[in-house]
């Protein structure tokens, strides 16, 4: 299709004779210009690359127990500890108070916060975005309908909601939980691809694809929902920290998945089996690690939110 | 770095009223701010100085010019800008003003004058406990130069008090400020970029082009029988119920605040000029006496042109 | 007046969104597994009392009737007897409401407070080693995870140093005591408020630094403060009187908008220090299955966010007269 006013991207570059003009759509490149931005960026190097260490050790939970049983976070015992020891050769971190590998557990804890993170922003940034446009989009009772819904649940306390949920349907599924968070957390999203969508609406493309017949379905999709992607890949990264938070709270509590490591879940068990006082190589690691992911996304998020910045006002400008 | 403002020199004395024209980017406004020291801390006065009544005002210590702002000197700001703070009384702004210079009045002696301040630019005392946003932009403006008199002040920068008001309204402001300047017989540089409105308020007229002033001298002089080419292209673009519409195609010109680079060599109009001849390239005119008030820095007045 | 005006109309808007949760949590409560009415009326009461339980909250109606039933009592209070405690769930709660209240307005308070006056700092000295170590404190502080931070925070203080009781409100030697006067008991209570509320404060604070010093960098451009600034005022009245007060209602919102997290919060705090509030009965009941007392603590919970949310709007509508006037 050679139709270049109709293109999802309305970045037009003009040679400097004026003669000829550019369509910058492939994404590749977008990509590889917003990069080139971030890098520079001494916030988002590091939060990279904290992200890329949490990420090591997520791929890496497997590996302990492939080497030993013992070593299996949920199920492995030491045969010769059965309490709670400080980190030995054996076991880096030491033991929990049953005599499993605290190193282990941290790994699984990883694993499961990329996981829980990852999935439940995805689904509120799916269903934020969706909301999101269709409200900015339709305007009018439709928008004022789905944003009073937002304002209700923006309102409403992830943690404690899901609590009375798990008490009215037992002891919840992971992903039950990473569900439930997503659906609490969709609103700040909305919002804010909402406002996105409003100033799209009125723009050239967009009102050259209604004249030549385009569905709203198919303006929605091809044109509008490239231009706000960036944004909500944004918002994602805070929806991550989020939902680990949450997660981990949940489990601090008591009421996460019993099937699954998490590092909430670990610090439940330090607190519950008395061993706080005691144990430090057991209480600062998990707190330590949710601390320090929370400070990845959220470092990563505002580097990406710089190169987003300038380059959205600059769209901004072009009208 | 880059030169804002130069060849910049005019005396003003008490009771008379300068207006500084010139079009978006000529310096005006950086005149006014360098005189009450309010220029941003990336600008720097290279050479020259600013004489209040003896004292150089560029050299002054900061506490200096704390005192000297507003009680001798102040200003009166566009009636576009969020020149008033949204979150105080309008009353409490003036009186701020006054208690800062004066703080051994009493809140009784402050509250009264700041009455007096009201009527004399006719707004109603009931007026006086609103916030900013409660008063129409005409309204504002008066509060504004009632704010500018407070402290007496000798000298007041007026820097383009009309521009954003409607032609009714900014004909009422300006009578405003006319009546109080015959009043209060205080000196007062206007800035605009609208000669007739400074013709019509001021005594003294300077033109500024490109960050040099250009021509300066009475109003009936300057208005009248303007020397200097812009200000000839000023003038007549002026229109009147008889005259032929001027040819504007020259007046204006966007003055790229980047483009220029140190500071330029020859006269700022050049490129403009229709009577540019090769020395007002290179040559820098210096300031020619037409009369014992009218000067201009042009060549053309050198060689006996003018009217 | 626009004021009034407006309150009226947050305060409807607030009983719908409260009228809306009600039933949906009606609804919940039907489809969850298990049987509804054991979920009320503990198994193990006497026949009789099971049975005018039943008949006070409606139970052997139809579920129209329950509903309208369940309405009457959320309005008089009655919610049903809890199982742990055995005693009327209203009761229970509404000894327990004052605490959280305590705890939650002070931490925001504090906390707002705090991050108001820093952040006007940081910015204040924007680009300087202050500013910079500000942030970045702030940033740290805001990503620390409460609960693990609490327990550090009892660990250290009052386990290692022993400054602070490790658990509980009260002392209860204290106050069985029949000469302590109030002062004493006030002190106690301030003496086991310090930890919860130091570490609700650190964990806030970050964020409302962070909305001031943006909103003030933001507010140091405005027109308002070359005028201050022409009028001969000193740097320090001009940060104080001219810009800090515009700066400082963002800031409000941005209250408003967390109070979500802060409940949060608040709930996690209240567990693990063991403070007796609302949150922790929440929490406390529902790992006990006492749903009398998790359903009843969930809705008074949702009137307290609620109630906050509006005070919040008032309050942003009261200081700033563009709204009030």
């Amino acid at each position: 299709m050679n139709q270049p006013f109709l293109s999802p991207s309305p970045k037009t570059v003009a040679s400097e004779d004026g003669t000829k003009v550019r369509h910058r759509s492939h994404w590749i490149e977008r990509l590889a210009e917003g990069w080139a931005i971030y890098k520079k960026n001494l916030i988002g190097r590091i939060g990279l690359l904290l992200l890329c260490l949490f990420g090591i050790m997520a791929a890496t939970s497997y590996i302990p127990q492939w080497i030993d049983p013992m070593y299996h976070p949920m199920t492995g015992v030491d045969p010769f500890i059965s309490y709670s020891t400080g980190p030995s050769f054996s076991h880096w971190l030491g033991t929990d108070n049953i005599g499993r590998d605290i190193f282990s557990q941290l790994l699984a804890g990883a694993r499961i916060a990329f996981i829980v993170g990852i999935s439940s922003a995805l689904i509120s940034i799916i269903f934020g975005t969706t909301i999101g446009m269709v409200a900015g989009y339709a305007g009018d009772k439709v928008d004022l309908v789905l944003m009073r819904l937002a304002d209700m649940i923006m309102v409403m306390p992830t943690l404690l909601v899901v609590l009375i949920l798990s008490a009215l349907f037992g002891q919840l599924n992971i992903w039950v939980i990473v569900l439930m968070i997503a659906l609490f957390r969709w609103p700040g999203v909305a919002r804010v691809i909402r406002s996105q969508t409003m100033s799209l609406r009125h723009r050239p493309f967009v009102e050259a694809a209604r004249v030549t017949g385009a569905s709203h379905f198919r303006i929605l999709f091809r044109h509008i929902l490239p231009n706000v992607m960036p944004l909500a890949l944004l918002y994602m990264t805070f929806r991550v920290t989020s939902a680990i938070i949450i997660e981990a709270s949940l489990a601090f509590l008591g009421f996460g998945d019993p099937g699954t490591v998490s590092w909430g879940m670990m610090l439940q068990w330090v607190w519950k089996t008395g061993h706080m006082f005691q144990a430090p190589y057991w209480l600062l690691p998990p707190g330590i690690c949710i601390s320090l992911i929370t400070m990845a996304f959220y470092m990563t998020g505002r580097a990406m939110d710089d190169v987003l910045d300038p380059r959205l006002r600059k769209e901004e400008s072009k009208r | 770095m880059h030169t804002a403002v130069q060849r910049v020199s005019f005396r003003l004395e008490r009771e008379r009223s300068l207006g500084l024209v010139g079009e978006s980017g000529c310096g005006k406004t950086t005149i006014g701010m360098a005189l009450m020291g309010l220029l941003p801390p990336s600008a720097q006065v290279l050479s020259g100085s600013v004489l209040f009544e003896g004292e150089d005002l560029i050299s002054a210590s900061d506490a200096r010019m704390r005192e000297i702002r507003w009680s001798e000197i102040s200003m009166i700001f566009q009636a576009a800008m969020n020149a008033l703070n949204p979150v105080h009384r309008v009353q409490d702004q003036i009186a701020e003003a006054i208690i800062t210079h004066e703080p051994s009045l009493s809140s009784h002696a402050v509250a009264h004058r700041t009455r007096a301040l009201f009527e004399l630019v006719k707004i109603p005392q009931s007026r006086l406990k609103d916030y900013p946003h409660q008063f129409s932009g005409g309204m504002r403006q008066r509060v504004i130069i009632a704010m500018a008199l407070a402290c007496n002040p000798s000298l007041i920068i007026a820097d383009e008090p009309t521009t954003a008001l409607d032609v009714i309204v900014q004909d009422q402001i300006l009578k405003s400020i006319a009546t109080f300047q015959k009043e209060t017989k205080i000196g007062m540089i206007f800035i605009s970029h609208d000669i007739a409105v400074v013709a019509d308020v001021c005594t003294d007229i300077g033109v500024m082009y490109g960050g040099s002033l250009v021509e300066l001298g009475r109003t009936e002089d300057v208005f009248h029988c303007p020397a200097h080419p812009y200000t000839r292209l000023l003038v007549g673009s002026l229109l009147t119920l008889s005259d032929e519409p001027a040819d504007l195609s020259r007046v204006s010109c966007e003055i790229d605040p980047t483009a220029t680079g140190e500071s330029f060599v020859g006269c700022p109009f050049n490129e403009l000029c229709a009577d540019a001849f090769p020395a007002c390239k290179k040559g820098e005119a210096g300031w020619i006496e037409l009369s014992k008030s009218h000067w201009v820095r042009c060549l053309l007045a050198r060689k006996g042109g003018g009217e | 007046m626009g004021l009034r005006r407006f309150v009226i109309r947050r305060s409807i808007e607030i009983i719908v969104i409260f009228f809306v949760i009600m039933t949906v949590l009606f609804v919940l409560f039907r489809l969850a597994p298990g049987d509804p009415v054991e979920r009320m009326v503990d198994p193990s009461m006497t026949p009789e009392d099971a049975r005018l339980l039943m008949e006070s909250m409606g139970l052997d109606q139809d579920i129209g009737t329950q509903y309208l039933y369940y309405l009457k009592n959320a309005v008089v209070g009655n919610m049903g007897v809890s199982f742990h405690y055995g005693e009327p769930v209203t009761q229970i709660l509404l000894n327990r409401l004052p605490n959280t209240i305590l705890l939650f307005t002070s931490a925001i308070l504090l906390s707002a407070f705090l991050g108001v006056f820093l952040g006007k700092i940081a910015a204040w000295h924007h680009g300087e080693r202050t500013d910079t170590w500000m942030t970045i404190g702030a940033l740290f502080f805001h990503t620390l995870f409460l609960p693990w931070m609490a327990l550090i925070m009892i660990w250290f203080f009052a386990y290692r140093v022993g400054w602070f009781p490790i658990t509980g409100m009260i002392s209860p030697a204290d106050w069985i005591d029949p000469h302590a006067g109030w002062v004493a008991k006030t002190l106690d209570v301030l003496h086991h408020l310090a930890l919860p509320l130091i570490t609700l404060i650190i964990i806030h604070f970050g964020s409302y630094l962070l909305v001031m010093r943006s909103s003030m960098l933001d507010t140091l451009k405005d027109d308002y403060i070359l005028t201050a600034r022409a009028k001969g005022l000193e740097e320090k009245d001009i940060r104080d009187r001219h810009a800090a007060p515009n700066a400082a209602l963002p800031v409000v919102t941005s209250v408003g908008l967390s109070l979500a997290f802060s409940i949060n919060g608040g709930a996690l705090t209240e567990t693990v220090f063991t403070w007796p509030g609302i949150g922790r009965e929440l929490v406390f009941a529902v790992s006990h299955n006492d749903y009398p007392l998790a359903q009843a603590s969930f809705l008074l919970i949702a009137i307290v966010v609620l109630v906050a949310n509006l005070v919040v709007d008032i309050l942003y509508a009261y200081l700033d007269p563009r709204i009030r006037y």
